[in-house]
């Protein structure tokens, strides 16, 4: 990498010298997502100094894993650090981990983790650049970076994400994904790995279906066995399964794991299978890191379009319910997506990639009933031309208004975000979609027009600055509309909740501008809106265009909007 | 665990009128701002990226 200063002096920077520090708080899962984009910076540049922050509950059962690429690996307990008689001794203790983590010198430090503890500890890190949330030296919120805006924007406040978390850590780097080879079904062997848990209820089944699904596979096929794996906390529940009537003829060809193995032996289980089942849970980016075949059944609040497993050749059922996903704090007493995936077809495609090792809309057309089909969304990963998880619909079905807006961000943020266009057919609008897309656009032209009034009043400050005699009141009355503007823009939220992802974005750009001066500020602010116009242009032309294609095809009539922008 | 609790209020309530006046916080203040959120999360759960 050269650079080349004002003095027409060129020297090189080599990557391999430096040394990041990288922040990870969150739970296994993020973890293991966090290790598989370091790979691919580790494969980059060999030599570079890696550490890792990392909560010591969740990163100690991977430890061996983690040193493999890390050359630190620095662990945050609450209990360690704690001295319940001593503020004083406790303060001593948070000194020594972060002098510990400051002893080499720290050239960047990326915090992945948007929790407030992350936060605070990102302030204590030395760094000379810091990337994510961190605290300034009054405690004020900050976060930089354009793709860590865009994490605290979108996957903070809402579901419409249309990246995998491992891509979003991948563009913060600044790598592309050099290291993930396909998941494949492995011949050799005669087991299926099931891993029926998850972090929560909502994301799992009940034990029922899994018995169902286990007795059939089974049954049906003299030649498959069947592992589970899972964490002590889920051993009653699988032996509640395994001692299931139905399954009682069956115990020897059932191997009951949960709660026997580390995580480490865990990933050697799903290598040696010939295949993987489970829901969304640190057990599925296992298989991912194993490169096994995975089948997932997406349920409650999770979002498959960002923590899939980061592998192409996986299939995704997502249900069609309306709630889905919900977020954490969602009351729901009938889980209504949990019976929205028929377990017949759980059985049906894992028996298909059982046997074949692949699974194709004809196939899935041929074996299951129409009634188990409709209620589904099914998935099959793989990476496009920019090595960017993607998924395939294998049902073509029609899009719904929610999937058409994601299909339409992805295109628009890959392209505002990191300047990279990715090929893509016309989406498929229903009759109802269609409508929704016909407002949506009314709403984007007030979104457009509220940026193009922040860039007049922006201007308008910088102007009343340069002028021979500033007057304050002036400047005071239009930053008051800029005010205006920031709240206005959120109003249009109710009326078209599905553009909160600009809405949020874009105020997050202008809550964290970077400037010395009012001057500095306002041309932010000036440039920050006139890319919110940018933007809106481009998923405005890109929506009108996804319409006229849904009249050509249709001959149907939807109502536009009048105004072109 | 209660004391330093209370030490912890204290200490926050001191940061609180720091920030009013516009004074900097001291790494003495963020390392019981990391302990406050640690100790907040223990109770809520650890954050997750939703």
């Amino acid at each position: 990498m050269e650079k080349v200063l004002q003095n027409k002096e060129v020297f090189t920077i080599d990557p391999n010298e430096k040394t990041i520090c990288i922040l990870q708080l969150t739970r296994i899962g993020d973890l293991i997502q966090t290790l598989q984009s370091v790979r691919n910076l580790r494969d980059q540049f060999p030599r570079m100094n890696l550490k890792l922050v990392a909560r010591k509950s969740f990163a100690m059962p991977m430890l061996d894993i983690l040193k493999e690429l890390f050359n630190e690996v620095h662990l945050l307990s609450l209990s360690d650090i704690i001295n319940p008689s001593s503020l004083t001794d406790t303060t001593t203790n948070i000194s020594r981990l972060v002098k510990n983590i400051n002893t080499s010198h720290n050239d960047l430090l990326v915090n992945l983790s948007f929790s407030k503890p992350s936060g605070y500890l990102a302030s204590l890190i030395n760094a000379d650049h810091k990337m994510g949330i961190n605290r300034d030296s009054l405690a004020e919120q900050q976060i930089p970076d354009k793709w860590s805006q865009f994490i605290f924007s979108n996957i903070m406040t809402g579901d419409q994400n249309p990246f995998a978390l491992v891509d979003i850590f991948n563009n913060i780097f600044g790598v592309k994904n050099y290291s993930t080879a396909p998941s494949t079904v492995n011949y050799n062997s005669k087991t299926v790995t099931i891993h029926p848990f998850s972090s929560s209820d909502k994301k799992n089944w009940n034990t029922n279906k899994w018995s169902e699904i286990i007795y059939k596979l089974l049954k049906n096929s003299d030649d498959i066995e069947i592992n589970i794996i899972g964490s002590k906390a889920e051993r009653n529940i699988a032996t509640a399964l395994c001692n299931t009537p139905i399954l009682k003829s069956f115990t020897h060809r059932l191997n009951n794991y949960v709660g026997t193995t580390t995580i480490t032996e865990s990933l050697d289980i799903i290598k040696q299978s010939r295949l993987f089942i489970g829901h969304d849970s640190m057990a599925s980016h296992l298989a991912s890191l194993a490169q096994r075949t995975s089948l997932i059944i997406a349920l409650g609040t999770v979002r498959p379009h960002e923590t899939s497993p980061y592998s192409e050749g996986n299939y995704i059922l997502v249900p069609k319910s309306s709630c889905f996903p919900c977020t954490p704090d969602t009351l729901c007493q009938f889980k209504q997506c949990h019976a929205d995936i028929p377990y017949q077809l759980v059985y049906s495609m894992a028996h298909t990639l059982f046997k074949t090792g692949e699974i194709d809309s004809s196939v899935l057309e041929k074996d299951n009933s129409i009634f188990h089909l409709n209620s589904v969304l099914i998935y099959k990963t793989y990476f496009n031309e920019h090595a960017m998880l993607k998924f395939d619909n294998l049902l073509q079905s029609r899009s719904s208004i929610k999937e058409v807006m994601r299909q339409l961000y992805r295109i628009t943020w890959l392209f505002y975000l990191s300047g990279k266009e990715e090929k893509n057919s016309f989406i498929d609008l229903t009759a109802e979609s269609a409508n929704e897309l016909s407002k949506i656009m009314s709403n984007l032209q007030h979104l457009y027009e509220l940026s193009e009034f922040g860039q007049k009043y922006s201007r308008y400050i910088l102007e009343e600055i340069s002028s021979e005699t500033p007057q304050l009141q002036k400047i005071k009355e239009f930053s008051q509309k800029i005010d205006e503007i920031e709240e206005l823009s959120k109003l249009v939220l109710k009326t078209a909740p599905l553009l909160s992802p600009f809405i949020h974005y874009f105020s997050t750009v202008r809550g964290n501008l970077n400037g010395k001066n009012i001057v500095e500020l306002t041309e932010q602010t000036f440039l920050s809106f006139s890319d919110t116009s940018v933007v809106i242009s481009v998923i405005y032309e890109l929506s009108e265009k996804t319409l006229a294609e849904y009249r050509l095809k249709t001959n149907k009539t939807v109502s536009s909007p009048v105004t072109e922008i | 665990m209660e004391e330093l609790k209370i030490e912890i209020m204290q200490k926050l309530k001191e940061m609180r009128e720091k920030e009013s006046s516009g004074q900097q916080l001291s790494v003495n203040d963020s390392q019981v701002l990391l302990l406050a959120a640690l100790l907040e999360e223990s109770y809520n759960g650890e954050s997750t990226t939703k």
